[in-house]
């Protein structure tokens, strides 16, 4: 399972990989809202070639990304499930839940699917792109010029975060594991089921950072670190530049 | 010898009211190999993790070249390197490269000398080749040795491993304990906490025995080998057998 996580850095030799984490990260910014605000199928067609592209450019692994993106896919369908129930407009068939889903709902509801999945393929590619120092490194970077902000902090508790995803997930998986040995699925209830697993996993995770933070003093962290300094190439501003237009053609086009 | 770490009367209360350290007194000396051994609950990660400063002692002090650790942490921190028992919770990186480089980033070095520590320490633990892997991915035995040059990256001059051998298989415990070995001879201070005297005494110049917050022995192996079992720790197999042969290396 430590194996098992799309948000993880795959070294290549490409442009995308070089460039620059503050343009990755402001062009990721642009697109999430871009995908938001797109509410047409044309529109999102344009987003989903566009995202297919950098995931060819980057020579990123697209079926494996895919088939990773599976363990959200309970949770996609959980979303677009509560939009097609809530949205009003003309009802279905009786055959295809037509007392309960509305067409617009239904639409609304894939279009929302839609815009997680590219949300998510957006993000593996810059976590995919970017080592996390890259990444940290830009987030400090952005983030300095906002007062009040704790920079430093922010940036290494996200790169804490996606560094640990595989472990946690590892960790839920044994304590899940060791529940089956006990035979927990004799339980009906799923809220009990749930508590069983949620409350051990929390208990470890909790003890399991402290560790982490223990380890991370002892190696002389104290938020200040090593910064590099980024230059803005001609290619990354060309880059920045294309993003914006195509969002731009997206939101106000189509 | 010349003294490098300094324990004077260190005592340690938890929150709790638990005394978990009382009124140590110890001494490193400059390249020395010690070995500190004890049951469970007696004190033994406590102590050291007084010695970065990671735990403030209730009483006492600890003084690193004469000067008490408190003074300047991040020096503290620098020059002992700890490294402790579960190997998992000690990787930040996502790569092997950036997590060894995570200690001399936090000391503020430019970046090329930062390249040339990782390089160096990845080479010295033999993991050149595994720079772009996951750390999460390794072996047992290489996450240990990972963590040992995560700390080597520091250029520390003592190193104190906790537990170093739990949970690894025979080749993980090899590699693990010639790497403990080769340190020294390169010239590190070593302090090592285990239970497994079988593995490791024969590498050691000094023997602690600690047993409830105290070190209630300290000498030549040799001398206080016959009592270790006394205080709960399992003395290696074999009637009359010499310290010489306690180790896993052949």
């Amino acid at each position: 399972m430590a194996d098992l996580n799309i948000f993880h850095y795959w070294p290549q030799e490409t442009f995308l990989h070089r460039m620059d984490p503050r343009i990755k990260l402001v062009c990721l910014l642009i697109l999430s809202i871009t995908g938001g605000l797109a509410d047409t199928a044309p529109a999102l067609t344009i987003l989903t070639m566009m995202v297919i592209a950098l995931l060819y450019v980057a020579k990123l692994p697209f079926t494996k990304i895919m088939a990773e993106i599976r363990i959200f896919l309970l949770f996609i369908l959980c979303i677009m499930l509560i939009h097609a129930l809530r949205v009003p407009g003309e009802p279905l068939p009786l055959w295809a839940g037509g007392r309960f889903f509305t067409r617009e709902g239904m639409f609304s509801g894939l279009f929302y699917g839609w815009r997680i999945i590219l949300l998510l393929l957006l993000s593996a590619i810059l976590t995919a792109t970017t080592t996390l120092s890259a990444l940290r490194e830009g987030i400090q970077s952005i983030l300095r010029p906002v007062p009040f902000v704790p920079e430093e902090k922010i940036a290494t508790m996200f790169s804490l975060v996606l560094s640990f995803i595989p472990l946690l997930l590892d960790r839920a998986v044994e304590i899940a594991e060791a529940q089956k040995a006990r035979c927990v699925q004799k339980r009906k209830n799923p809220v009990k089921r749930l508590s069983c697993l949620v409350y051990p996993f929390l208990s470890q995770a909790f003890l399991y950072a402290e560790e982490v933070v223990t380890a991370m003093e002892a190696r002389c962290y104290t938020g200040r670190r090593t910064v590099s300094g980024f230059y803005l190439t001609t290619s990354g501003l060309l880059c920045l530049a294309l993003t914006i237009l195509i969002s731009l053609v997206i939101c106000i086009v189509l | 010898m010349t003294t490098i770490l300094q324990i004077e009367e260190l005592t340690h209360t938890f929150a709790n009211g638990v005394t978990a350290v009382k009124a140590v007194n110890l001494q490193l000396g400059k390249g020395e190999f010690v070995v500190l051994a004890g049951p469970n609950g007696s004190g033994k990660t406590v102590l050291i993790k007084h010695f970065n400063g990671l735990l403030q002692p209730t009483k006492g002090r600890v003084l690193l070249a004469g000067e008490p650790i408190t003074k300047n942490l991040l020096l503290a921190r620098q020059k002992i390197g700890l490294i402790f028992q579960d190997a998992d919770s000690q990787i930040v990186g996502q790569t092997v490269t950036e997590d060894v480089a995570f200690g001399p980033e936090n000391l503020c070095l430019p970046r090329e000398e930062i390249r040339e520590r990782v390089d160096r320490a990845l080479q010295a633990v033999g993991l050149s080749e595994l720079g772009h892997v996951r750390p999460h991915t390794l072996s047992g035995g290489q996450k240990r040795r990972l963590a040992v040059a995560g700390i080597l990256a520091m250029a520390p001059q003592i190193i104190v491993f906790d537990e170093p051998f739990t949970g690894l298989d025979y080749p993980g415990v090899i590699q693990v304990l010639k790497q403990i070995v080769d340190l020294h001879k390169k010239g590190h201070t070593i302090l090592v906490v285990t239970h497994d005297l079988e593995k490791v005494l024969a590498h050691a110049d000094r023997l602690l025995i600690m047993n409830e917050g105290r070190i209630v022995r300290d000498g030549k192996p040799e001398a206080i080998i016959d009592e270790v079992e006394r205080f709960g720790i399992k003395k290696p197999y074999g009637k009359g057998r010499r310290v010489e042969t306690m180790t896993w290396l052949t």
